[in-house]
């Protein structure tokens, strides 16, 4: 469903100079299933994902959905796409329900259906109650349940979710994580970054572990804790990256 | 493009605005409100004042010349309202203690003179800076002229003359304008600078709100992971910008109406039919406002637009429209005063033309040609304008940009070290410049042309560039270029320095007859070149007005603005703007395109040899040509070849301007060479920077 090949970004920034954020990623996402971005901080996980989103074009390399190239029709590539991360935020001074018909329309859907479906997803996401308020009045719980529904409003094939769970009280995340594992019951392909090893270990068909831009293990987790020798993700990832950056022979 | 998907946009990009009180208050609240409410106040304040002028006591001293003429006097006097006659020993004093408004000194006495058919001398004392003190010697005046006049008839009568006989003519002023004109030129005065003003307001607001304000709400990838296009969404965002620009103008326009028409029916309630008189044709006069102010609103939007949306936070939208808010009120401010006019050779230059424009319609003159030239004109520029938003809004570096700009804070240690200031540093750092000459620098020129020029160029300028980076831990050897410089590159800057001035010299000929310089500058370098006579004054005049300059302003501009632009701009654009910039600095719509043409080449070579030195070393061959030129110290050949590029009456020679632009592909040449041979020695492969879409 999704293909990234070689995917490589350089950024240039007056502080750090030169800086390549991505050397280089290869993976494949298939329909019906959960893959896991995992990395620290500045691991070029956003980069990545930025990339596969279409909202910054690669220096080199390419990303497929269903085969269509995302450098040749962006547009296309995006309406099957729904992408959330921390920089994907909501207009404070509209109500959840003018900013879901807002991006209804943007994706090309008709007014009538837009008004059915936002009742759907409210009702699916137990939205119903804060709904009609501005969004610079909702909760942080509250305001991620609406970016979920602006992401799956047009039902799309793809969803890349950036840290979808990252400060979001116990309820909400589990809210979000059981909403992931339903999306990939009806045939979504989901790629999804956190930093919470326990939700990897949890929903993840397979992983991605990036480490200075390097996406340099991708399997399943069992294959990953069966190449390191340990027994859960977190130790795989650690142990991964700690051989890593010994020095080669 | 999708209609749908743009009308989407406005439509949401215009419920957002409207329900943002902050940019509702500006756009809505200044014209209707505060603008009507600061002229009638004013008006009414007038109104007190004058009041208060009329009923306030004259406190009149009388200084007779001899005993008992102060009686005579007193009746003289005694018929103004209020008068109060005060004895004062020292009435000079009491004059300037303010206890006393004027004093009438009588120079001789009355016997021998007002009584015996001589003149009277009489001084009036008062104190002009005191409003009650000149108030005070108008009525004193009036009085004493009446006392005047009847004498004069007693004289006349007394030498059986008749009272024409001394009066051979009597002139009397007829004002045939309309009164259309006449009410028309008091607002036109007025008008169409506040139009642009706050039509300019009215696009700030949303302009910001709707790209850096989207990006500081983190808003912007929400939008740019929807299928919407780019150019969907600018156009969208762009017509939401021009839609409040319009409706900030015509709530203006109507607010204005209202307000004249109250104020005229206010001053004097005969004349409020006057006001409406000057519209006697309103269609024609909406017509052509319509015409004028639509492509107005799209180059203001657009311009607006395309350079807040490099911001990251308002605040920093708020730095980088400063320069820009200027560089749109200097023409209108110029085009508001008397004297300037509508003409043929203003019709293309934007904002100027709009301005003289403006106030033509308001005195029913203009022409619908000249209505559809400016049209075109304008519309062309915000068409360029709004391309080159689009391709801002290309830029991922841009619209995503994460890096934070400088610190909020005044502490040094909350600044990181960097190697060049932020955008909004570097025009902050222009703006505050700019604020010191026009202010410090003026009065200090003022005083001494050359000693003042001195300081404002060491004092005003280099000294608070380099303070600032210093300050914000900028690196001052690589943000100001402290480099050195190849032999080539050398002589490519020598000789594109010679090459543009010879160029300008034939360039300000032909600009000469579009926009002639008026002698009253060109005798404000006067002041400058008095010393030029000796040479130790003339080695004064150079290191003053060549030598300084040349590091002062390079710092500034070829330094500063440079390396601050550059963080967000491609080299060209950087290039272009710091050299508008150097024009716009000169604060004269004469020397704008000069100078700015100038700064092409020095920002050029700069950006080129990466070397502040070269911008020096072209700056002071041009500085110091052109001073020697108009003191004639040049040898004869040069001067010869230089005054043949500005040609006289016959205009540039062909030849001249043939061997100038030859230099200047040379001195072209010469840069880019060297660059090359540069980078074969010792450039690493440098990384693609930006990718190819």
């Amino acid at each position: 469903m999704l293909r990234a090949e070689e995917l490589r970004k350089v950024f240039r920034t007056p502080r750090a100079g030169v800086v390549e954020a991505v050397r280089g990623a290869t993976f494949e996402v298939a329909a019906g299933e959960v893959f896991g971005l995992l990395g620290p901080n500045g691991a070029g996980k956003t980069t990545l994902l930025r990339m596969l989103a279409t909202i910054i074009v690669p220096t080199s390399g390419r990303c497929f959905v269903n085969g269509i190239a995302a450098d040749e029709a962006p547009d296309q590539i995006r309406a099957s796409i729904g992408f959330l991360s921390g920089n994907t935020r909501l207009y404070g001074r509209l109500t959840g329900r003018e900013v879901l018909h807002y991006f209804g329309r943007l994706y090309g859907m008709r007014d009538r259906d837009i008004r059915g479906r936002v009742d759907e997803v409210s009702a699916l996401l137990g939205m119903d109650e804060f709904i009609n308020r501005r969004c610079d009045t909702l909760s942080t719980g509250q305001t991620q349940k609406v970016s979920i529904a602006r992401v799956i409003l047009h039902d799309p094939q793809v969803l890349i979710l950036d840290e979808p769970t990252l400060g979001l009280d116990i309820m909400t995340s589990t809210a979000i994580l059981s909403f992931i594992s339903d999306a990939r019951a009806r045939g979504r392909a989901i790629i999804f970054s956190t930093h919470y090893m326990s939700e990897a270990e949890m929903l993840c068909d397979r992983v991605g572990l990036l480490h200075q831009g390097s996406l340099f293990a991708v399997d399943s987790k069992a294959a990953l804790c069966e190449q390191s020798g340990t027994a859960d993700l977190r130790a795989a990832f650690l142990k991964l990256v700690e051989e890593r950056e010994l020095p080669r022979p | 493009m999708r209609i749908r998907t743009v009308s989407t946009i406005l439509r949401k990009e215009l419920l957002d605005t409207f329900r943002d009180k902050r940019t509702l208050f500006m756009m809505v609240g200044i014209p209707v409100l505060l603008y009507p409410a600061m002229i009638l106040v004013g008006s009414q304040a007038m109104m007190v004042h004058e009041k208060s002028m009329e009923s306030s006591p004259v406190r009149v001293c009388l200084a007779a010349a001899e005993a008992g003429d102060a009686e005579v006097m007193k009746s003289w006097v005694a018929d103004i309202r209020n008068v109060q006659i005060i004895d004062s020993p020292n009435p000079k004093e009491a004059l300037a203690a303010g206890k006393l408004d004027v004093v009438v000194v009588a120079r001789s006495g009355l016997l021998k003179t007002f009584d015996a058919d001589y003149t009277l001398p009489v001084d009036l004392l008062y104190d002009k800076t005191e409003s009650r003190s000149s108030e005070a010697v108008r009525r004193v005046e009036d009085a004493l002229g009446e006392v005047g006049r009847h004498e004069l008839a007693r004289r006349l009568e007394k030498a059986v003359m008749n009272s024409e006989y001394i009066n051979p003519l009597e002139l009397r002023r007829v004002d045939l304008a309309p009164k259309e004109k006449t009410s028309g030129m008091v607002i036109g005065l007025v008008l169409p600078a506040l139009m642009i003003i706050v039509m300019g307001l009215g696009a700030f607001y949303p302009a910001v709100d709707l790209t850096a304000g989207e990006k500081e709400r983190g808003t912007f990838e929400t939008l740019l992971s929807t299928p919407a296009t780019k150019m969907e969404i600018v156009t969208g965002k762009f017509l939401t910008v021009f839609s409040m620009a319009m409706l900030t103008a015509l709530l203006n326009l109507a607010s204005m109406g209202a307000t004249f028409f109250v104020l005229f029916a206010q001053i004097s309630s005969g004349k409020a039919g006057e006001f409406t008189l000057m519209l006697n044709d309103p269609w024609r006069v909406a017509a052509m406002v319509l015409l004028i102010i639509v492509p107005l609103a799209l180059l203001l939007s657009a311009l607006m637009m395309s350079v807040a949306v490099f911001a990251k936070s308002f605040r920093e939208a708020q730095n980088y429209l400063t320069p820009v808010f200027m560089m749109i009120m200097l023409p209108a401010m110029l085009a508001g005063t008397p004297d300037a006019k509508f003409s043929a050779s203003v019709q293309f230059i934007p904002i100027v033309n709009t301005v003289l424009l403006f106030k033509d319609v308001m005195t029913g003159k203009a022409t619908w040609e000249g209505v559809f030239a400016v049209f075109v004109s304008t519309a062309a520029f915000a068409l360029l304008a709004l391309v080159f938003a689009a391709r801002v809004f290309q830029r991922e570096d841009v619209i995503l940009s994460e890096e934070p700009g400088m610190p909020l804070s005044f502490r040094r240690r909350d600044y990181a070290p960097r190697t060049a200031p932020s955008p909004g540093f570097a025009l902050t750092l222009f703006a505050l410049v700019m604020l010191l000459i026009f202010y410090v620098g003026a009065w200090a020129q003022g005083r001494s042309p050359l000693w003042g020029l001195a300081l404002t160029e060491w004092g005003l300028i280099l000294l608070p560039v380099v303070g600032a980076l210093w300050y914000a831990r900028v690196d001052l050897r690589e943000a100001l270029r402290l480099r050195g410089f190849s032999r080539m590159q050398g002589a490519g800057a020598v000789v594109l320095a010679l090459s543009m001035l010879t160029l300008i010299m034939g360039f300000s000929a032909v600009h000469d007859q579009f926009l002639p310089i008026p002698d009253s500058m060109k005798e404000a370098f006067v002041p400058f070149l008095a010393g030029t006579n000796s040479w130790t004054g003339l080695i004064g005049v150079l290191l003053v007005m060549a030598l300084s300059p040349a590091i002062c302003e390079e710092a500034l501009f070829r330094g500063a603005l440079l390396s601050g632009l550059r963080q967000s701009m491609r080299p060209l654009t950087a290039v272009l703007a710091v050299s508008v910039l150097f024009g716009v600095f000169h604060l004269s719509i004469y020397r704008f395109a000069p100078t700015a043409l100038l700064g092409l080449a020095i920002t050029y070579a700069v950006w080129r040899t990466n070397s502040l030195w070269t911008g020096v070393i072209m700056h002071c061959i041009n500085n110091s040509l052109a001073i020697l030129l108009s003191v004639g110290k040049l040898p004869k050949l040069l001067a010869d070849f230089l005054e043949s590029a500005h040609g006289g009456t016959g205009g540039p020679s062909t030849a001249v301007m043939a061997v100038a632009f030859a230099g200047l592909l040379l001195g072209v040449g010469l840069m880019e060479a060297a660059n090359r041979a540069a980078k074969k020695e010792t450039a690493p492969p440098e990384l693609p920077l930006r990718s190819g879409i």
